[in-house]
């Protein structure tokens, strides 16, 4: 059980971070190339940064995010001054981050004694256990406590309400007089900050190191995750512990039995399909709706 | 709740049962002891199994 829950911690963090732009209609991918990217970045902290205990992880953790918002705003400025598609920026971003950043690992981070991987974070650095005989961490919390910050965020302030009016009618809203070019801003800002933050809380927690050579996959789990959900960011922890599940469940029986991992990228994608299918069930949903209307 | 939310997430659910499904299938082609592999993959993670001895 242990397991799904540590395995579901970055999964809360990309989940949240695509429902907010997903919230707003934008369909942006950044969050991939952010976790990879924010940890190679606080990785310079982590290893080399003379910082007492707590002090030294609020101050990885912030960077984290503050890189996250850095990239998701240059993306989001591209999108709205310049009328890019979210998508295809964001992907070829999480190109260029995945390249800077492996410069970075290669060039300044590398250990030599190590075959894969930097310089080990320093013992201040890292988050340990909070539930023994399990390697679930404080990024739990936190991650429960973001979530209830998007929540709000969303559901309870002008910002997350211009957000889902946006999401919902973007010519309405315009018309209305919600600032359009703010709002693709702030979205992309919020997910951004909560991305890089998963981004590091997973590489202290997790790693100990750097030690990521491609793309974790994150950002397209939290795609699905976001859409399982609906966009609500309470949602995303019961979809996020789904999606552990099956990831959990597939490396089990990778390593007992004769069934490939791959199992789960198949079964992800088929949840994929049929939550982005506007039609399927399409009849059953009239009849619903209707039988609803004449019981009252 | 309006009924168009709640419609939603039956349709949410509908899914995760199409793909909890479509796994059970593709376990039984794959496998050579599906059984095992099918016990493995939906209550591996809730048994406290060593999984070094098992194999």
């Amino acid at each position: 059980m242990g397991n799904i829950i540590e395995a579901a911690i970055p999964l809360i963090f990309s989940g949240l971070a695509m429902s907010v732009v997903f919230q707003a209609s934008l369909f942006n991918m950044g969050a991939e190339g952010i976790f990879f990217f924010s940890a190679a970045v606080i990785s310079f902290i982590a290893i080399w940064a003379p910082l007492p205990h707590g002090i030294h992880q609020t101050t990885i953790i912030v960077a984290g995010a503050l890189v996250g918002a850095i990239i998701m705003s240059i993306i989001g400025i591209l999108k709205a001054k310049f009328g890019a598609s979210e998508l295809v920026s964001s992907l070829m971003m999480n190109n260029v981050l995945l390249g800077v950043g492996s410069y970075l690992m290669t060039k300044y981070l590398r250990d030599p004694m190590a075959s894969q991987g930097s310089y080990p974070y320093a013992k201040t650095a890292l988050f340990s256990s909070i539930v023994p005989g399990t390697r679930i961490h404080l990024g739990l919390i936190i991650a429960l406590i973001v979530t209830g910050l998007v929540y709000v965020f969303i559901y309870r302030t002008k910002w997350g309400y211009e957000i889902r009016m946006v999401g919902q009618n973007k010519s309405f809203a315009e018309y209305s007089g919600i600032n359009v070019v703010k709002v693709i801003m702030i979205s992309h800002i919020v997910s951004g900050l909560i991305s890089g933050m998963g981004g590091a809380v997973e590489s202290i927690a997790m790693h100990k190191r750097f030690e990521w050579s491609m793309l974790p996959g994150f950002g397209f789990d939290g795609a699905l995750i976001a859409m399982l959900a609906n966009n609500n960011p309470l949602g995303v922890i019961f979809s996020s512990l789904f999606v552990a599940y099956l990831r959990t469940g597939a490396d089990i029986v990778a390593r007992l039995s004769d069934v490939p991992t791959e199992l789960v990228t198949i079964l992800q994608s088929l949840v994929i399909l049929l939550i982005s299918a506007e039609r399927f069930l399409h009849s059953y949903k009239q009849r619903w709706i209707e039988r609803g209307i004449g019981n009252e | 709740m309006n009924r168009e939310k709640t419609f939603n997430i039956m349709r949410t659910f509908v899914s995760m049962i199409i793909a909890v499904i479509v796994a059970f299938i593709i376990i039984m082609i794959v496998s050579d002891d599906p059984i095992k592999s099918i016990r493995l993959f939906f209550i591996g993670h809730l048994l406290n199994l060593d999984i070094w001895e098992i194999s």
